[in-house]
């Protein structure tokens, strides 16, 4: 039955698909023409990477280093316009007039600098490539250069920090390789992921940061990893980034683009004679954070709580060993690139090596890649093309944060009379008095080991059998194996502890078949219709096998010991669909878009398994309009567009198998047994859902010297999946139900501008602010309050992720009330049933703070000076957010910071700071201003293409003086307020606990061009 | 949005259009099927549709019930003068022994809970057993067992509430008065018998040895339920006549080898929660073996709050944690029968099982004994003397088998002695996530 009908709608498919290729055969007959020009930008230079594409068809080509471009067209002789555009150039346009001559040389073109970007293309989430001013939603992108350049950034989403305004952008630990959470326009989910979907280069790849082992926060609590998967695409290699920052405008990406879609770009060939880029960087990272310790050298009580053999006040040494614990990293990273082709191929073949120390003894990170992508025009319709990259990395990373053998967390538990140096009397390092283990054992002999080894690659295929309508199929596969090592050596946490090891390993394979059609059609000149359809197939399978022994031989580091055990998980996601998509072009200018996503996901019940996701924008280019270009506001505005998009995705439940029940495993009396789950399956469960209103303008002032992007939005995801507990008589304890709503609402303001432009001097500026109000609009019930972790809590009417915790209790002027004893104690109140004595009474929690920015802001300045040497500096902020410092609360309870010394010295009451439980869970005292600015980005660039250079066979050689994070403004007591414990958690964040601080990394980079 | 559309006209476009990018998805990506099945763990259609799974289904019923056994207890025990909390028992936990748990604590839903999720096990297999193609023996036998575990779990439900559904029901169960709940449970334990009555032991055989436990005996069990459930309805003849169908010779117990542990040492000896009250030794008659055979008068612990329980006593039975619980003991089928007895206006009859009770001094079982003189017909020749001292005989012959409670509300009017709340509220949870809105 569903065969014949399958049967049936494939041969209507097919003889739809002949039918529109025999119209268009029909309608033109058209002229194969070659068009050759160059391109050149300031200073004469050659302007590389442009696009140089026929209005009103899909035919485009892109300039080559020297700035040349080929673009081959089959169309009727008549007059068209060449529309010259790239990122940092003012658009150009220019007619041609094809008539009998099929080789037509048009005149060079000379691109201004410019603020303005409307007429750049841009490809994500619009069905086809088109130029922005068509599009009515925001959609940002940032060159390649501003991504290959910058300094000291292992992974794109390190090197994306402070270039995308409403991108929150946090590196979660400092241990290398990595570790970045990337929120877009806020958080959208509550159980699910709030990383945005990546794309490269068409292929829908992992990003996952499932820890396999647990380094940082403990495995009960989310399991979230010290790292992420973008960290495996080697910056240098990529072109271009865009993003889209929510459901208007990634709605053709369905039901996984709720926390938006960024898109990587990589690089490609071009026509010419091959171009050999070299690149090598040295760099070094390093910290001057050092946690203030308590090096008062008398013993206190809190040493006294350690060792009771210690006489209070009686003299004592003490050892700071956070010098033996940090180094200065060194780090190299090299890439090699030919690019190049002819007229029918073109291909970008490329190799890097990527190789750093972390800033912890014994943390390092090392990547090596290979990619090519060629592409091959088989006719004058059809192009071809592989794209292939291999990764392999391996990060050595040392335990941190809350376990309990983290080195850096051993500093934070141990009073500092603790020396943990080699004892050669006992042939062992001693051990941790608080915590069994020793910080330096851990360094010197354990292994915390990630192995990757990936391959990312696609085949592609265009045709364009009209110069209006062109047809691309790309098939995409992302495969990648993780294995992970984690041994513990036998004693080494105690003289009981018999070793451990753990040798997790996933297997990851996602695929995505994507077909897109797209067809443009002038009904008259002042009326074009662009239609898009496409459809996509995606396969996300995951295999973990996780093998672990413990009772180890000695001498053992693989997975042998008396006790081993395994375990295997699979999951599998697919998702289908289609979409349609109308754009109008009411006389260059107006345009309406009008689309619709129809998606099915075997996450979902079959009832709600169909989903469709519409969407509906709109851009006006009011500055083309005579009465406005003539009238008063023409003289300040050089162009001006308004635009409005409405657009609705989803999101993938938190579980791929939440809509089937299953049954779990018991014993009895010594037999297997099954019992039925207490979790009831949700036959209807459905998308998180997002809708997104955003309306704003691009406006172009002073001859597009400036130009300025007003965005709002309002984003509502409702349908959120949350955990219902069901009632008792129901036989189920709970069930994920679509119940959350919870909104964003914000404004992204983007200023650039040219400030001077000459031969001898320029100087550019980007300024970003966006502020985001994530607000929780409703949870199961009004009173519910979802706690996350130590004290992220989820509330209705409340950001996600609040701090939530006891407070001091204070009087009418806001002073604290402190009881006699004269030390912390946190308010209390009276339980619902009532105070019948003071005994009753319990202890009061209220939000004690918000872990989401106020607003974020960053700027950017480069100056050039006689196009040989540029300056850059980027400023990051991140304003108004606050950070739990859980490294000061353990600090001080165990006597391990300077504040003991404080109780030591008698400056203060002893009970004050250390051994404290009423204080130690005071949350409030440790709530602190996480906001800061940091100088993220500086550089110094030399570029010499001097004929002296050309005596080395160099074309053009650059040197580069760098540095990253150099500097952090910020009122944060701790080491670094943008690190969390709970790394890419969706709603525990800002909480800093035994974390390693990102390192400050200066670099030196030679740039050799051939 | 797609509400707006119907979910039909939807399913149509979505088949279409699945057709057509399905075959364009040339790449030998041939399967497009989105139902996709959780590979982890088996599914409930697999479970039901295969013999031996739903068998060792039969085998984790047991444990359902097993594991959850102190939810059952737990109640009856604190809110009478069975157990008395310790230092660390929970706030919850005390509750009960005050007299004031709130409708939101989990000591008053988890007996709730516990019961239905072992009843809904139970309908799936009822249900699912006889459509495959188990022997006659194996199918009768997986039916009683899950008939008959439900029927103990909805007693115990009995035993606690006011109300309480018969049944679960997706749209919400519907709370029934307590004389419906005992009539279900005694229709359920009958439908029990009547499974395996015809049956012959020979072809129980192969039911023995893969489903049920070490230790439990089916048919004694259901006779001994019936004969309990029948007492308590006041059907005074068919609780004699199951009693006496019970083989006092044997023990049926639930069993707690490793990795599996006696909840009740869980709860009470592990988790240091409660101990054995005082008075359980004060109020003893001199001369009864039981009170140390069930706790141990020289580990004494300070009870929580003091106010309420000075002190309270390790236990003796349960104290290990791989002990077996007795489903029944057998001198609850004699009690049950001298009450019946009484009640009947047989009180010769009820004399004479009550002195064999009160002067058993020796078994080759695990169970109390109580040890003590006959009792001279003068002191039992009235129903009032007869049940006192049957309602003192249950205290130390049943101790902590959940029946306390209800063996004080029936036997009220024959002592001073009053629980702490007379049932449990009716759970908050209920009230809240129950669709049918039982609280109104």
């Amino acid at each position: 039955m569903y065969r014949t009908r399958l049967r049936r709608t494939f041969g209507a498919a097919l003889l739809l698909c002949a039918g529109l290729l025999a119209h268009g055969e029909a309608e033109a007959q058209g002229t194969a023409y070659t068009l050759r020009g160059t391109v050149v930008g300031m200073g004469s230079q050659p302007a590389a990477g442009v696009t140089v594409a026929l209005r009103n068809t899909q035919l485009r080509a892109v300039t080559d280093a020297q700035g040349r471009y080929t673009l081959t067209a089959r169309v009727a002789p008549g007059t068209y316009t060449l529309q010259f555009s790239g990122i940092g150039f003012a658009e150009a346009s220019r007619q041609v007039v094809l008539g009998a001559a099929r080789e037509v040389e048009v005149a060079p073109v000379t691109l201004q600098a410019g603020a303005v970007e409307l007429e750049g293309i841009v490809v994500t989430g619009t069905g086809a490539p088109v130029e922005r001013r068509q599009v009515g939603n925001t959609i940002a992108s940032v060159a390649g250069e501003a991504v290959n350049e910058a300094p000291g950034a292992v992974s794109v989403d390190q090197a994306l920090q402070g270039k995308i305004t409403g991108a929150v952008i946090s590196e979660n630990s400092g241990q290398p390789g990595g570790g970045v959470s990337i929120r877009l326009r806020g958080t959208n989910s509550i159980l699910g992921g709030a990383e945005p979907l990546i794309v490269v280069d068409g292929v829908l790849v992992d990003n996952n940061s499932d820890a396999l082992v647990s380094l940082g926060a403990n495995a009960t609590r989310g399991g979230a990893a010290l790292s992420n998967r973008l960290s495996d695409i080697a910056p240098a290699d990529i072109e271009r980034v865009e993003v889209l920052k929510g459901a208007a405008a990634a709605a053709l990406y369905g039901s996984r683009a709720n926390n938006g879609v960024i898109q990587i770009f990589t690089k490609r060939g071009r026509q010419g004679t091959p171009q050999i880029s070299f690149r090598t960087e040295v760099q070094a990272s390093e910290t001057d954070k050092r946690l203030p310790l308590n090096m008062e050298p008398r013993v206190g009580t809190a040493d006294r709580a350690v060792n009771a053999g210690l006489v209070l006040g009686a003299p004592i040494e003490r050892f700071d060993i956070q010098d033996q614990i940090f180094r200065t990293g060194y780090g190299t990273s090299n890439q090699l690139s030919i690019a190049g082709g002819n007229e029918g191929t073109s291909y970008y073949l490329s190799g890097n090596w990527n190789s750093e120390d972390g800033i912890v003894r014994s943390t390092d990170y090392d990547r090596r890649g290979a990619r090519a992508r060629i592409s091959q025009r088989v006719s004058d319709w059809l192009e071809v093309g592989v794209n292939g990259s291999y990764i392999r990395a391996q990060t050595n990373f040392v335990p941190e944060g809350e376990q309990t053998q983290g080195v850096f967390t051993s500093v934070v538990f141990t009073p500092p009379f603790f020396n943990p140096a080699f004892n050669s009397n006992t042939g062992r390092y001693p051990y941790n008095p608080v915590l069994g283990g020793n910080p330096l054992d851990v360094l010197e002999n354990w292994i915390a080991r990630s192995d990757v080894d990936r391959f990312l690659g696609s085949v592609q295929a265009t045709a364009t059998p009209l110069p209006n309508l062109s047809f691309t199929y790309l098939f995409g596969m992302d495969s990648s194996r993780e294995e992970n090592v984690y041994f513990q050596p036998p004693f080494s946490t105690g003289p009981a502890f018999t070793g451990s090891i753990q040798n997790p390993i996933r297997s990851i394979r996602k695929y995505n078949s994507d077909l897109t059609a797209n067809h443009d059609f002038q009904l008259n000149p002042g009326l074009g219709l662009t239609t898009t359809a496409g459809f996509r197939y995606t396969s996300d399978q995951v295999n973990t096998v996780r093998a672990a022994a413990s009772d180890l031989p000695p001498g053992q580091t693989t997975v042998v010991g008396a006790v081993q055990t395994a375990s295997q998980g699979i999951t599998e996601l697919r998702t289908f669909g289609g979409f349609v998509q109308e754009r109008v072009n009411f006389a260059d200018k107006l345009f309406l878009t009008g689309g619709l996503n129809v998606e099915g996901s075997s996450a979902f019940g079959a009832d709600e398994r169909w989903q469709m996701f519409p969407r509906l924008s709109g851009s006006y280019e009011v500055g083309r309009e005579p009465f406005f270009a003539e009238g008063r506001l023409g003289d300040v505005f050089s162009t001006l567009r308004l635009r409005a998009a409405y657009g609705q995705t989803g999101g993938q439940p938190p579980s791929e198998y939440l809509n089937q029940v299953t049954y779990l495993n018991v014993s009895y009396a010594g037999r297997p047994g099954l019992r039925p789950n207490t979790l009831s399956p949700n036959p209807n469960l459905r998308p998180e859902r997002q809708r997104e209103i955003e309306g704003g303008f691009d406006a172009g002032l002073f001859n597009d010297r400036a130009s300025l992007e007003f965005t709002y939005y309002d984003k509502r995801t409702s349908d959120l999946v949350l955990s219902v507990p069901l009632a008792p008589t129901s036989g189920f304890a709970s069930q994920f139900q679509n119940i959350g709503v919870l909104s964003n609402k914000g404004v992204e303001v983007t200023l650039n501008t040219v400030n001077v432009q000459g031969d001898d001097f320029g100087w550019t500026t980007r300024l970003g602010y966006a502020r985001n109000r994530n607000r929780i609009e409703r949870l199961n019930q009004a009173s519910d309050t979802l706690v996350f972790e130590y004290l992220n809590a989820v509330i209705e009417g409340q950001p996600i992720g609040v701090f939530r915790g006891a407070y001091y209790p204070r009087d009418a002027g806001g002073n604290i009330i402190y009881p006699a004893s004269g030390l912390p104690r946190r308010a209390r109140t009276c339980p619902r049933t009532g105070c019948r004595t003071a005994s009753d009474s319990i202890v009061a929690t209220r939000v004690i703070g918000d872990p989401n920015p106020d607003f974020t802001a960053s700027l950017g300045n480069t100056f050039t000076f006689r196009q040989n040497l540029q300056l850059s500096f980027l400023l990051d902020g991140r304003f108004g957010n606050d950070v739990a410092n859980f490294t000061r609360r353990t600090s001080d309870f165990f006597g391990a910071s300077a504040n003991a010394a404080k109780e030591i010295r008698g400056d203060t009451l002893v009970g004050t700071f250390t051994r404290n439980t009423e204080r130690n869970l005071l949350y409030e005292e440790f709530i602190e201003d996480g906001s800061f600015v940091k100088l993220r980005e500086i550089a110094l660039q030399f570029t010499f293409d001097q004929p002296w250079v050309r005596r080395f066979g160099v074309t053009e050689m650059g040197i580069r003086v760098a540095g990253r994070n150099l500097y952090t403004w910020t009122d944060y007591t701790g080491l670094d307020p943008e690190v969390n414990l709970f790394s890419a958690s969706t709603v525990a964040r800002g909480v800093e606990f035994a974390t390693t601080p990102i390192p400050r990394t200066f670099s030196l980079a030679l740039d050799l061009n051939f | 949005m797609t509400k707006r559309f119907s979910r039909g006209a939807l399913r149509a476009l979505s088949r279409a259009l699945s057709g057509v990018l399905c075959a364009a998805a040339v790449l030998g990506l041939a399967a497009c099927d989105l139902d996709l099945i959780n590979p982890n763990a088996p599914s409930e259609e697999e479970v039901l549709g295969s013999s031996d799974l739903l068998l060792t289904t039969a085998v984790g019923i047991q444990a359902q019930y097993a594991e959850n056994l102190n939810l059952f207890l737990r109640a009856p025990a604190l809110v009478t003068d069975e157990w008395g909390t310790r230092s660390l028992a929970l706030a919850a936990d005390v509750s009960l022994v005050t007299g004031t748990p709130d409708p939101a604590f989990g000591v008053v839903s988890d007996p709730f809970a516990a019961a239905y999720r072992i009843a809904r096990t139970a309908d799936i297999l009822v249900a699912n057993a006889p459509g495959l193609s188990l022997g006659a023996g194996l199918q009768a036998g997986v039916t009683s067992l899950s008939r008959l575990l439900k029927a103990m779990a909805l007693g115990h439900i009995y035993i606690q509430y006011e109300r309480a559904p018969v049944n679960f029901d997706p749209n919400g169960a519907v709370p029934q008065p307590r004389a419906v709940v005992l009539d279900t449970v005694i229709s359920i334990l009958e439908a029990a018998r009547s499974d395996v009555a015809t049956v012959p032991d020979a072809d129980l055989a192969g039911f023995r040895s893969r489903v049920l436990g070490t230790g439990f005996d089916l048919r004694n069990t259901t006779d001994a339920m019936l004969a309990r459930y029948y007492l308590f309805d006041g059907r005074y003849q068919n609780a004699i006549d199951a009693a006496g169908r019970v083989n006092l010779g044997v023990l049926s117990v639930l069993s707690y080898p490793n990795p599996g542990i006696n909840p009740v040492y869980n709860y009470s000896v592990l988790a240091q929660y409660t101990g054995t009250r005082k008075s359980f030794f004060t109020e003893a008659q001199p001369g009864d073996q039981r009170p140390a055979y069930w706790a141990n008068r020289s580990t004494g612990y300070s009870g929580n709050p003091p106010t309420v329980i000075d002190s309270v006593f390790a236990f003796r039975q349960y104290s290990n944690r791989n002990d077996p619980y007795p489903l029944y003991l057998p001198d609850e089928m004699r009690l049950v029968q001298a009450e019946a007895y009484t009640r009947l206006g047989n009180l010769a009859q009820a004399r004479t099982l009550v002195n064999t009770v009160r002067t058993q001094c020796s078994s080759a079982l695990n169970e109390p004994m109580a040890c003590l003189p006959a009792l001279p017909v003068t002191a039992l020749d009235t129903e009032a003397e007869l049940l006192t001292e049957i309602l003192y005989q249950r205290r130390y012959e049943l101790y902590a088998q959940g029946l306390r409670w209800e063996d004080l509300r029936r036997l009220q009017q024959y002592t001073t002695r009053r629980p702490s709340i007379p049932f449990l509220p009716y759970p908050q949870s209920e009230c809240d996530r129950n669709p049918a809105q039982p609280c109104g």
